[in-house]
């Protein structure tokens, strides 16, 4: 070979070799996985200390009753200062209230990095757990709320974010108005509007969008539109197996024809379903069974739901349904436990209310009047108002 | 599509977001480097299902050395140099497993990507199939300086060898690779210059 020839081979060679595809998205997630891992173990034992001081100052201000105003700026208390990590266990939740009304909880079992402050709103990382917000509308508010790679842009809404960094789970449910959420499968961003939801399994490259009913009277249960994207071949998540089946009990169950349903997922094995299927299905094969009087198999799904998908909405939807369907003492502690993660979620009134007749049934009076205080005090128009006066004698 | 999460600075601050974990820092620091290895560990490598473990590889090396780095100007090349590194790691774990019989000769290198028509997957297939016949380092000292251009100060400093060593070795790897092409006949429609 020449000097020519080999000249000739090398330009062939670098064309055929230029730009080749790979899995940017997935190697992104990688790598910012290994960095907050890293992050995280070189300054665990030096951040502790004052992440729980953090924490404590603020548990210490709500739980006195005093209702912290920040004002969001210069004079923002130093727990709230740029760079704070909060941090919460599993039992506790950390309300703040800002200045200029917008109100941010962040769940248990999470942890937030606050990025940035100023005047008109936050920017705030959600490493892990649930972060929800009711944030005020201004015409230059600038609130922000990024989880792994997702990154939701925020004017004036009611909603809930979550991120599970160890399955790389994201949700993002809104009750008011709408965010534009963009990252893995999202495109050029994915507008959520209220009463959406949107959750993305990067792993399984599966996004999903649905709408919540508002109205639990009517449907508790969102009912979602799933859309499945190619799956990885190195994805670590399992399959749920005999996929044309799944989509035929899946498909069935959106139709309402939920015995049938229920069949068809018993006939590829409810176990696969219950230990790999995503949220969104054991939320469906619940309903399904649920409707179909398959109680057995309703209870195993929202139970499975609440363990492998804890601190998200849909596991506090499933605590509401458990609640509706136990004996009234058990039912008690559901309606409680959806209360505690979801006290202002949109069962929590009926949860409320729930929770009255369920100790009362259990023949535990004192509780009851003490529940009835509680749902008079936040709904003295709802559903259950009469039945509250009631049980206090009113 | 996957957007930066919003980061702006220097090398040096986005050396420091990075090390202190922030996620628009590690983010930016991915987007600007994933195509550039990519690229570059594929002409390295040849299509291969390895590479996206080699890509992480890379992150992961770069991420544990990224304290040890003294001068962040230098980053854009020291990044290529751990991705080099990586590669060639790589590459003498699988000559050593064809050495031992672990691995059948005939699955080196792996099956190019579908992308490319038949003509160009046997070329490409062919080109690999001579470059797995040289020693690691004149492999990687051809590669750089031919396929992925480098000038021969830059792939000094990719390997981390003196500008005359890496000279001494691209003169023995074009030599080899070119008696060795001629017996390819895959190969014959890039050396003529006929099409593909």
């Amino acid at each position: 070979m020449n000097r020519p020839d080999l000249r000739r081979f090398i330009a062939k060679w670098s064309q055929a070799t230029e730009c080749p595809p790979f899995d940017a998205a997935g190697s992104r997630l990688s790598f910012m996985r290994a960095v907050q891992d890293r992050s995280a173990s070189s300054s665990r034992s030096a951040a502790r200390g004052w992440i729980l001081a953090a924490a404590a100052a603020l548990v210490i201000l709500v739980g006195a009753g005093a209702l912290w105003r920040s004002h969001v700026g210069s004079s923002a208390p130093a727990s709230v200062t740029p760079g704070a990590w909060l941090e919460t266990k599993a039992s506790e939740q950390l309300p703040m209230q800002f200045a200029e009304g917008t109100q941010v909880v962040v769940h248990a079992k999470s942890r937030v990095h606050v990025e940035s402050v100023d005047p008109r709103g936050a920017s705030m990382v959600v490493e892990r757990g649930t972060v929800s917000a009711d944030i005020v509308h201004r015409a230059d508010t600038n609130w922000s709320f990024s989880a792994g790679p997702f990154r939701v842009r925020v004017t004036g809404t009611r909603l809930a974010i979550s991120w599970d960094p160890s399955t790389a789970r994201f949700g993002v449910h809104v009750d008011r108005g709408s965010v534009v959420v963009t990252g893995p499968l999202l495109q050029d961003g994915r507008t959520v509007r209220g009463g959406e939801s949107c959750s993305v399994s990067v792993r399984q490259h599966r996004m999903e969008v649905g709408r919540s009913d508002p109205e639990p009277q009517q449907e508790a249960i969102p009912h979602l539109e799933v859309r499945d994207l190619p799956v990885l071949e190195d994805s670590t998540e399992t399959q749920t197996p005999k996929g044309g089946a799944v989509a035929r009990w899946q498909e069935l169950e959106r139709q309402g024809r939920y015995a049938e349903a229920v069949v068809a997922a018993e006939s590829v094995g409810l176990e696969p379903i219950y230990g790999s299927g995503s949220v969104s299905e054991l939320m469906s094969l619940a309903r399904a069974a649920r409707l179909a009087n398959r109680q057995a198999i309703a209870a195993q799904a929202l139970l499975r739901c609440r363990a492998r998908f804890p601190n998200t909405r849909q596991a506090a939807t499933a605590a509401f349904l458990l609640g509706r369907s136990a004996p009234p003492s058990e039912a008690a502690r559901w309606f409680t436990t959806y209360l505690g993660e979801q006290p202002s979620g949109p069962l929590a009134r009926e949860a409320a209310g729930r929770l009255i007749e369920s100790y009362h049934r259990a023949g535990d009076s004192a509780r009851a009047r003490q529940a009835a205080t509680v749902y008079l005090a936040q709904y003295p128009s709802g559903p259950h108002a009469a039945f509250a006066r009631s049980m206090l004698g009113d | 599509m996957v957007r930066a999460l919003p980061f702006q600075g220097d090398k040096a601050a986005l050396v420091v977001g990075v090390l202190r974990g922030h996620p628009g820092a590690a983010a930016a620091f991915h987007d600007r480097y994933a195509r550039r290895i990519y690229g570059l560990i594929y002409r390295l490598i040849g299509p291969s299902t390895d590479l996206e473990d080699v890509l992480h590889d890379t992150f992961v090396r770069a991420l544990e050395a990224l304290p040890k780095l003294k001068d962040p100007e230098a980053l854009d090349a020291w990044v290529m140099g751990v991705a080099v590194r990586t590669a060639r790691t790589r590459l003498q774990s699988r000559a050593r497993r064809w050495w031992l019989r672990l691995m059948p000769e005939d699955s080196l290198p792996d099956a190019p990507a579908p992308e490319h028509d038949p003509v160009t997957a046997e070329a490409l297939r062919a080109t690999y199939r001579v470059l797995s016949t040289l020693p690691v380092d004149e492999r990687i000292a051809f590669v750089l300086r031919s396929a992925s251009g480098m000038t021969v100060d830059e792939a000094a400093q990719a390997t981390g060898v003196s500008r005359s060593t890496l000279k001494r070795r691209l003169q023995r790897a074009e030599a080899t690779f070119a008696e060795r092409a001629q017996l390819e006949p895959a190969l014959e429609p890039w050396l003529s210059g006929g099409e593909p």
